[in-house]
């Protein structure tokens, strides 16, 4: 597991995959949550819009990684989708942790300052 | 209309996507938009500002519709999309030709070998001819309904309650050949009493082949039209809680 780093191709779709994937493994929760968390932990730097958000989610389910609910908000009745890592999910979140750090580990000795 | 019923009036028309799930997409954002504006307005913000902030933050680009597109989007309009415009379009001619060309072979290759279409005769062809249309029309709605993921109600439901209409057909169909095939061999019995009982029972052979297989396309028609009906009226009742979403912005109830 440790030999396998991120594509560079891939690192977009992947950065963000993982952000969402890492937000969930805190707690389950809506879409806008989600972005909410993202962003206030990351200070600003990583800022989800619902457009960068709602594929990711949506694909992460697909592939039955992030299971999605349906819930009904007992004052208004209004329904609100909310999402969990699944098994499978958790699993993936390990694996790809430790893809991203392998990435890192091998990418600063490419790009640091020879000293 | 709330004040996010143009928005995502403008994203439903925007997002090609088969119900319920681009139903689902719109409560989601609906919800979402609502849940962030109420977040923005207890940091302070203004019920203005609020609503301005959490539409801010929808942004909802042409890729991302795009992505949702294929996310959503079944496994076979995914591999039609890939062949472009033209090729489905050749490609959709091409199997309702060689559909059409199947059925009148395959039906023409099993009337020596199978008793029933055999001894059904004439008869077989007649009814045939009118379940026929029917049965290229199910085809025709089931691709619409799941190959291309159609979703406007009216274009699914025209012609709909033909297949219906065209089953009812075939079978009043086989009861008149029937119903004919005795008149014509009571007459031809009157016209030569020796013969009576030979044309009684090819009377009874024939015309009640033709009975049996009618009624058989006849039921095999209507319960293509259940399946359709059902279908369909999932779709519709996607719409209509999407119009009800697009005028109040308050996703409540129905399709989950």
């Amino acid at each position: 597991m440790a030999d396998r780093i991120v594509e560079p191709q891939e690192l977009s779709r992947s950065a963000n995959e993982l952000l969402v994937m890492a937000a969930l493994d805190r707690g389950a929760g809506h879409g806008y949550q989600l972005a909410l968390d993202v962003e206030e932990r990351s200070g600003g730097a990583f800022r989800f819009n619902h457009g960068t958000l709602y594929p990711i989610l949506h694909r992460l389910e697909e592939r039955g990684l992030v299971a999605g609910s349906w819930s009904d908000d007992s004052s208004g009745g209004r329904r609100r989708k909310s999402y969990a890592l699944t098994e499978n999910g958790r699993k993936h979140l390990v694996a790809e942790r430790e893809a991203w750090r392998e990435f890192f580990r091998r990418f600063w000795p490419m790009v640091e300052e020879d000293r | 209309m709330n004040e996010y019923g143009s928005v995502l009036r403008s994203l439903s028309d925007r997002l090609d996507l088969p119900q319920p799930a681009r139903s689902r997409v719109l409560i989601e954002v609906a919800a979402d938009l609502a849940d962030l504006e109420a977040v923005y307005i207890d940091r302070g913000s203004t019920p203005e500002q609020a609503r301005e902030q959490a539409l801010e933050r929808l942004d909802l680009s042409d890729e991302a519709i795009r992505e949702l597109v294929r996310v959503h989007g079944s496994r076979l309009r995914r591999g039609l999309d890939r062949l472009g415009e033209t090729g489905r379009r050749r490609g959709e001619r091409l199997a309702l030709v060689a559909l059409l060309v199947f059925l009148v072979a395959g039906t023409r290759a099993l009337l020596p070998s199978w008793g029933l279409l055999a001894d059904a005769g004439r008869g077989l062809w007649v009814v045939s001819l009118v379940a026929i249309p029917g049965i290229l029309l199910s085809i025709t709605k089931g691709y619409a309904l799941w190959g291309r993921d159609e979703y406007d109600p009216r274009k699914l439901r025209t012609g709909l309650d033909a297949i219906l209409a065209l089953g009812g057909l075939t079978a009043a169909t086989g009861l008149t050949l029937w119903w004919f095939g005795l008149r014509t061999a009571a007459e031809a019995s009157a016209q030569s009493p020796e013969l009576g009982p030979a044309y009684l029972i090819a009377w009874l052979t024939s015309g009640s082949a033709t009975v049996v297989v009618s009624f058989q396309l006849a039921i095999l028609l209507g319960m293509l039209w259940l399946i359709l009906a059902g279908r369909t009226a999932r779709v519709e009742r996607g719409e209509a809680e999407m119009l009800l979403i697009e005028e109040l912005g308050q996703p409540k109830g129905g399709e989950r």
